[in-house]
């Protein structure tokens, strides 16, 4: 049990991070220095919330989010967050495949869309050949790199009380559009809206039962936790490193030098490392959640541990949208994509957590451990909140630039 | 299907294409000044950039691999900003195309692998895209005269900024 | 005395697990046959795409079904399991017959011979790392 809490724990740290959140961090941190810690800080305690939620309903009732959301309130709703969410997660995993790409291009120095078709194929192998404790842990494990970020914010410390004051929600002291755009981008690619079905068919994969609760309740909490340390890490050298400078995020280029001023000639390796094994990781996470989604909505035989054989339609989701999504990022900037994607995660979040608020109250789904009135308040609160980012995403992209 | 259900479908249907509408108003109505300032703000952000890298490059602490792949993601920014800004205001689109341009011999330096020089050539860089002073007492230019009275305070705002960095 | 069973609650969206207790589908429909001068009979549970996408727009249906027509005329009749077969509804609903008996994995079948099969590693059965 020790053993499977650990794994867990290593896999939410090592599959927090993506294009993402590098990317939005490292803005956040360029542009307005600790100002934005607040953002991550709640993205994180919505994201503990609904996939501790999510892991609960999976272990009880074996039914994941998609299962019981088309379960529960038929398909006529169900159909409007699936085609959404497929919609938004093909651009997601563009984002994570140009990311990769990307990381490819800064190690070699050749174009990062050579890469792109290599990196698809590659991504598609792992899928059709891996299991899923091999994709999650096997690629978690590496991902524990990324902590070089952390370690990064203490080689060049930051002045820790103007840190601990970015973790209090301020007002912008300029480019209000811009503040504002980039705290619902920041909150968007924490609390991205496949997370939480792929959370909870990861526990169906892995049969969680009732006794699994606490264990689920540890790695939503700690594993989510330390996720987020990794992204204020980013943060912070962000701000140190590109900020005092006056540089801006507009190229991945530029956020190599947040690990270049505490790593020195180590810092481009470290930097490549952490952005591709981060990508592949939520590609793979994404691909699969695409696959989940579908089969899961309409009743077929699923497994990510089963051969292709054995569940041709679910291995057919990931197989059609991994070129999908691998040709949206060959004609448009990894970056650009990725901010987008980020921001749209916060318009398309309602849609999935609102039905969490129903589900999470069904005996039917979860017996005796349904939610208490502290967890409906804190849902509903969450719904308030992504309803609220959600509406202002698009206008903000567009006056932020 | 429950009533409840069905409201939720309509509810996040309208907001949706009201969302849409939204965007579609803003597009249209995004001032130029705001583009022209995004520019030049990029802009200033890759000659600090460059100039950071090469600095870093003088200190082996990057690449020279990764040095001239940061140059030329920073050439092909500096393009796009000046060339989507050029019909609006074509004088700040010729500085980000100056400052493109003065990226050429730190170019060189990189392809030489000599990092002290390509340092050196980058170092006033920033000083493209600093805003140029406007002098309080400054009489208002004429058509003829305008060229030189703006030059003036420039190149002593600039001597002023290049003692002040060092 | 029987109770009544909430078709819409305890039937319609739900999951079908057979005899050997695999995926069948979701109930996507349910097959009401009108009788001279008395109520409707139940008839059967019916799982295909078209039926599902009707209930959101009835043209959508019709185009998934034309798309089906097309890439497999023989596969694009939905798949219906009487209703005497219902052992047990709720969150799942339980039916007593072997789906492989029935038409419910004709296009798994079909993905399964035409892409899958003719990929690198298609062809093997089981759990992977078997």
């Amino acid at each position: 049990m020790v053993l499977q809490l650990a794994l867990g724990i290593i896999t939410a740290i090592g599959g927090f991070l993506d294009a993402g959140a590098i990317a939005t961090s490292a803005l956040a941190g360029a542009l307005f220095g600790f100002q934005l810690i607040w953002a991550v800080l709640l993205g994180t305690f919505c994201v503990i919330l609904l996939t501790e939620m999510s892991g609960r309903l999976a272990a009880v009732s074996h039914h994941t989010v998609a299962d019981a959301v088309r379960e529960r309130l038929g398909f006529r709703y169900f159909a409007i967050p699936l085609v959404t969410e497929l919609l938004q997660d093909v651009l997601v995993l563009s984002a994570e495949i140009g990311g990769l790409s990307v990381a490819l291009h800064l190690a070699t120095g050749f174009d990062y869309r050579i890469f792109v078709p290599l990196v698809a194929l590659f991504l598609w192998a792992l899928l059709w050949f891996g299991s899923f404790s091999l994709i999650e842990n096997g690629v978690a494990f590496v991902g524990l790199i990324a902590l070089s970020f952390v370690v990064g914010s203490f080689i060049t410390p930051p002045p820790w009380n103007e840190v601990a004051r970015g973790a209090i929600p301020s007002l912008p002291l300029k480019d209000s559009g811009q503040y504002w755009l980039i705290a619902v981008s920041v909150v968007g690619s924490v609390l991205e809206p496949f997370l939480l079905n792929f959370y909870a068919s990861g526990a169906v994969e892995e049969k969680w039962t009732v006794k699994t609760l606490g264990m689920n309740r540890a790695i939503a909490g700690l594993g989510m936790s330390f996720g987020a340390i990794i992204s204020i890490g980013i943060v912070i050298l962000a701000a140190l490193t590109l900020g005092q400078r006056g540089i801006r995020v507009d190229s991945f280029e530029q956020v190599v030098l947040t690990l270049v001023a505490p790593f020195g000639e180590w810092g481009l390796s470290l930097f490549v490392a952490s952005l591709a094994i981060a990508c592949l990781g939520a590609a793979s996470d994404v691909s699969l959640n695409m696959s989940y989604a579908v089969s899961q909505g309409f009743g077929w035989n699923w497994s990510e541990n089963l051969k292709p054989h054995e569940d041709a339609r679910f291995a057919c989701v990931y197989t059609a949208a991994i070129p999908a999504a691998a040709l949206v990022v060959l004609f448009f900037d990894p970056l650009n994509v990725t901010m987008i994607a980020m921001a749209l995660n916060a318009v398309i979040a309602p849609l999935i957590v609102f039905p969490l608020l129903i589900l999470m109250n069904d005996t039917a789904y979860l017996r005796e451990h349904t939610n208490g009135p502290i967890g409906n308040v804190l849902v509903a609160v969450v719904i308030v909140l992504a309803c609220l980012f959600g509406l202002v995403a698009i206008p903000l992209e567009v006056l932020g630039g | 299907m429950s009533e409840g259900a069905a409201l939720a479908i309509y509810c996040n249907v309208l907001r949706l294409m009201g969302l849409v509408v939204v965007a579609a108003l803003l597009v249209a109505c995004r001032p130029a000044s705001t583009q022209v300032e995004q520019a030049t703000d990029r802009a200033a952000s890759w000659a600090v950039t460059v100039k950071a890298v090469t600095e870093q490059w003088a200190q082996s602490r990057v690449s020279m691999r990764f040095t001239r792949t940061t140059l030329n993601a920073a050439i092909q920014n500096l393009y796009r900003d000046a060339e989507s800004i050029r019909s609006i205001d074509p004088g700040a689109a010729s500085r980000i195309t100056r400052l493109k341009n003065a990226i050429n011999p730190v170019m060189d330096a990189v392809a030489l692998n000599e990092p002290d020089r390509a340092r050196d050539a980058a170092a006033p860089l920033p000083l493209i895209m600093k805003p140029e002073p406007v002098e309080a007492n400054a009489r208002p230019a004429s058509a003829k005269g305008s060229g030189e009275a703006g030059s003036g305070p420039a190149e002593g705002g600039s001597d002023n900024n290049a003692s002040s960095a060092r | 005395m029987v109770e009544p069973l909430p078709l819409v609650r305890d039937v319609l969206d739900k999951q079908i697990y057979d005899v050997n207790h695999d995926k069948v589908g979701k109930v996507d429909g349910i097959v009401l046959i009108p009788r001279q001068g008395r109520p409707l009979r139940v008839a059967a549970l019916q799982s295909d795409m078209p039926t599902a996408w009707r209930r959101v727009w009835q043209r959508l249906g019709d185009w998934v079904e034309r798309l089906q027509q097309k890439l497999a005329p023989d596969l694009a009749s939905p798949t219906r399991i009487a209703f005497e077969h219902v052992v047990r509804s709720g969150i799942d609903v339980d039916v007593d017959i072997d789906a492989k008996r029935t038409n419910a994995y004709g296009w798994e079948t079909w993905l399964r011979r035409r892409f899958v099969e003719k990929m690198p590693g298609g062809k093997g059965s089981g759990e992977k790392g078997e």
